[in-house]
């Protein structure tokens, strides 16, 4: 997309962004007066509110929406800035890697298969393309407006810089690295060093045939019968090793193919069950969530204030039921109360998606996940690297628990999938957990719409959370330390002392918004309201916990607080409260404040 | 914080690419236990543990690091003022050893002169998989001057003596004087005397008397 087809959409968006701002101001003016109890005040609102304001929205929206361009003065997407370069860069050494490729190399040949993507991304999908005014509407409910793919945007940069960058490269040259002395490279080892690679079940020896073969099975395997492929290869690695042949190490493309397969024979693939998969599911170990604990639950009668909790969650879910019958006519405000309670279990994943539009989505675009889906199998560079988060994601719950139970199978579909949507992004560690959580509540092909839209739309932008650089968890680092400035002076004067980083206690609470080292019931309250409000919360959640814990970590060491913030979960905690406490303090810390925080120069430390 | 049970902190910082057992490495060091379905590492995590060389203890500040390249742009700022760098690569995947060369131009560039870089080759009990020569390994190690063992989270082989060894090799350069303490980031802090680092006599009043 040029800069020129954005001029159309632009008064549309202006509008959008004007009405924002108003409101914006409104709520601000209306609650700047608020004070912490006891801390310093935010102030100086106001002078510089216009210009970051402008320079925020731009940053926020200028990965989907390139015409945000015009307006990030202050924030000059430094991955455009680069790609062109990088894409030559990259082609010169796609073409280097092809060497000793047969089948075409498709992971390198990203020039080519950009042209020949929009060509048939055009006959297969007439949804994406044939909406004229490709401007989306950013917010919440995208009133069944048709999605476009972030990946069509993308075209107008050269190339996914991520994309090469992080391809698994088994073969691949290294960059001239003038320091290190040169790896020896398999060639030149000895033949004996050449041995056949099984990673973790079945170890194809495959010809770049029968990796081809594979990768096609598997995209049918999907739907379709017997994967053919990884059968074959299942035969070609017994075979290999009764012969005792020696095998190359996998190319990409076999990698991708090989990855590929086991995950389309699903069950097939684990050649043996381990031993906790053959345990059956302990019951008594596994809490209401779905989560499986070492020892046995406390099996006591449920105190009077769970019965009462319980019943009180029962009542709720049978308003949220009335609820979402009537979604458009609900008053915001109740939307936003009835969210900040909790969303009841039994309508979670309903209610999530209502929020982030998924159903309209989903609805607008057949066929459209399964396209990525497929594409992905046959051309994503990011197939190993899931695969070897998907190992490792939730595996203490119930639906992960399984090496290729088909839970697993749908996190690695939708997060393949997902890194040929947007391929600026393509996958990035952290994703898995999310995609996880959404696949708790949903299914497959909601999880991928929800993720979209949690990735694209304006309040929540993870996309940018995520892209090479982290361009915004940087920025929400130099938020955190601005409010910890502000806010609790002398606790950041403390961490300052001990050479606390920000980045290593709040890497985790910004990018996967507190999916992991507090309670997952507080997770899910937290969970809740990002759905709802977006970016604000991890931001102000983090503010909630530093202000409990305040006192506590004023009188630890580096040491201390690192551990302790590390590991929330062992805390007891007070659900509710904390949740209250947030939505009290994003009351105060309206996105004004937050964004004029963000522009006053650091105080100086005393 | 007037008296320690440790005579020295020695920072480290575990780098290698995704999934080859960095963070099972340092599970295994600080709880002698191995975690199969270990968390991929998002950013950067902490753990710590004293040890004793030569009569001293010492105490070890790691820091595991996320393998996805991407992460770099977050990890990088740990590997200053480390005084050792583990790095790690899987015995059973070609492709993490092929990036030890990137690795370990980011440990040269980024840590200082006196950082001790240590090569573990992890999943050394995955025989049967084995996709690197100790042999093709041991020869890139001398070649760039490291030390190598190649180790196994999950049986434990080796994981003891590769943070031990490390720490032998940094305690010979401080008393050989290759390594200055009172450079800045060196990575090592002496706990002997009476530490007088931290000063907390200039607390602001403001804030003192707040209990939330």
């Amino acid at each position: 997309m040029s800069e020129n087809e954005n001029e159309a959409p632009l008064p549309q968006q202006e509008q959008q962004e004007q009405q924002e701002q108003a409101q914006a101001q409104a709520q601000a003016d209306e609650l700047i007066e608020t004070s912490f109890e006891d801390e310093a005040v935010v102030t100086r609102v106001t002078d510089v509110l216009g210009e970051v304001a402008t320079s925020t929205d731009g940053h926020v929206v200028h990965t989907h929406n390139h015409q945000s361009n015009h307006n990030a003065q202050n924030t000059p997407a430094p991955d455009e800035d680069t790609t062109a370069s990088d894409a030559s860069a990259a082609a010169a050494a796609a073409a280097a890697e092809a060497e000793e490729e047969p089948p075409a190399a498709a992971a390198p040949a990203q020039e080519a298969d950009k042209d020949e993507e929009s060509t048939r991304a055009q006959e297969e999908e007439p949804a994406p393309q044939a909406q004229p005014a490709p401007v989306k509407e950013d917010d919440v409910a995208p009133a069944a407006s048709v999605e476009e793919p972030v990946h069509e945007v993308i075209k107008a940069a050269p190339a996914p810089v991520v994309a090469i960058a992080e391809a698994p490269a088994v073969a691949a040259p290294e960059p001239a690295v003038v320091e290190p002395a040169p790896l020896p490279t398999p060639a030149a080892a000895p033949p004996a060093a050449a041995v056949v690679v099984v990673p973790e079940a079945a170890a194809p020896k495959a010809t770049a045939a029968d990796a081809q073969l594979a990768a096609i099975a598997a995209t049918v395997g999907v739907t379709g019968p017997a994967p053919l492929g990884a059968i074959k290869a299942e035969a070609a690695a017994k075979q290999a090793q009764e012969e005792g042949t020696l095998v190359a190490p996998l190319s990409p493309d076999e990698e991708r193919a090989e990855v590929a397969a086991r995950y389309a024979a699903g069950r097939n693939s684990a050649q043996t069950y381990t031993e906790d998969e053959l345990q059956f599911d302990d019951l008594s170990k596994t809490d209401r969530y779905g989560f499986i604990h070492n020892s046995v639950l406390s099996t006591a009668a449920r105190t009077k204030d769970e019965e009462k909790s319980l019943e009180r969650e029962r009542e709720r879910g049978l308003k949220w039921h009335k609820m979402l019958k009537n979604w458009s006519a609900v008053n915001p405000r109740k939307v936003h109360a009835r969210v900040f309670k909790g969303i009841p279990d039994s309508v979670k994943g309903e209610g999530w998606k209502r929020i982030l539009g998924t159903d309209e989505k989903r609805k607008g675009n057949p066929g459209t996940y399964e396209h990525f889906k497929a594409k992905a199998m046959k051309q994503s560079t990011y197939l190993r690297q899931i695969d070897l988060d998907v190992n490792r994601t939730w595996r203490d719950h119930q639906i992960f628990k399984e090496r290729y139970s088909i839970k697993q199978i749908h996190l690695f579909n939708v997060l393949s999938a997902y890194t040929m949507y947007n391929e600026l992004v393509g996958y990035c560690q952290g994703m898995s957990g999310i995609v996880g959580l959404l696949l708790m509540y949903m299914d497959e092909e909601d999880a991928f719409w929800s993720l979209t839209t949690l990735f694209q739309d304006r309040i929540h932008s993870m996309n940018d959370l995520f892209l090479p650089g982290f361009p915004r968890l940087m920025e929400q680092f130099d938020l955190h330390e601005k409010l910890m400035n502000n806010m609790f002076p002398s606790l950041a004067q403390h961490f300052r002392q001990e050479t606390v980083m920000i980045s290593a206690y709040a890497s985790k609470w910004f990018l996967q918004v507190f999916l992991d080292k507090v309670p997952f019931e507080l997770t899910l309250r937290v969970w809740d309201a990002f759905i709802l409000e977006g970016y604000r919360v991890p931001i102000v959640m983090a503010m909630v916990f530093i202000k409990v814990h305040k006192a506590r970590l004023q009188a630890m060491d580096f040491e201390g607080i690192l551990t302790f913030l590390q590991n929330l979960d062992k805390e007891p905690h007070d659900a509710d409260a904390l949740i209250k406490q947030l939505d009290r303090m994003m009351g105060t810390l309206t996105e004004k404040v937050l964004i004029a925080t963000q522009a006053q120069p650091s105080p100086s430390a005393e | 914080m007037a008296s320690y049970n440790y005579s020295y902190i020695f920072k480290y910082i575990i780098i290698g690419d995704m999934g080859v057992g960095k963070s099972c490495l340092l599970h295994q060091f600080t709880e002698k236990k191995f975690l199969p379905d270990c968390p991929h590492t998002i950013g950067v995590e902490f753990g710590t543990r004293i040890i004793e060389v030569n009569g001293q203890k010492i105490k070890l500040q790691i820091w595991d690091t996320a393998g996805q390249e991407r992460f770099r742009a977050v990890t990088r700022s740990y590997y200053r003022g480390a005084a050792g760098a583990l790095m790690v690569y899987d015995v059973t995947r070609r492709s993490t050893y092929n990036h030890l060369s990137s690795w370990l131009t980011d440990a040269r560039n980024l840590t200082n002169p006196n950082t001790t870089i240590f090569l573990i080759g992890n999943k050394s009990d995955l025989e049967s998989q084995r996709d690197v020569t100790y042999e093709e390994a041991k020869k890139f190690a001398d070649d760039n001057g490291l030390t190598f063992l190649e180790a196994s989270a999950k049986t434990g082989a080796n994981v003891e003596e590769s943070f031990i060894e490390t720490a032998k090799t940094i305690f010979q350069n401080i008393q050989n004087g290759s390594l200055d303490l009172n450079a800045a980031e060196s990575g090592v802090q002496q706990k002997t005397q009476p530490a007088p680092a931290v000063d907390l006599g200039d607390k602001p009043a403001a804030n003192s008397g707040c209990g939330c």
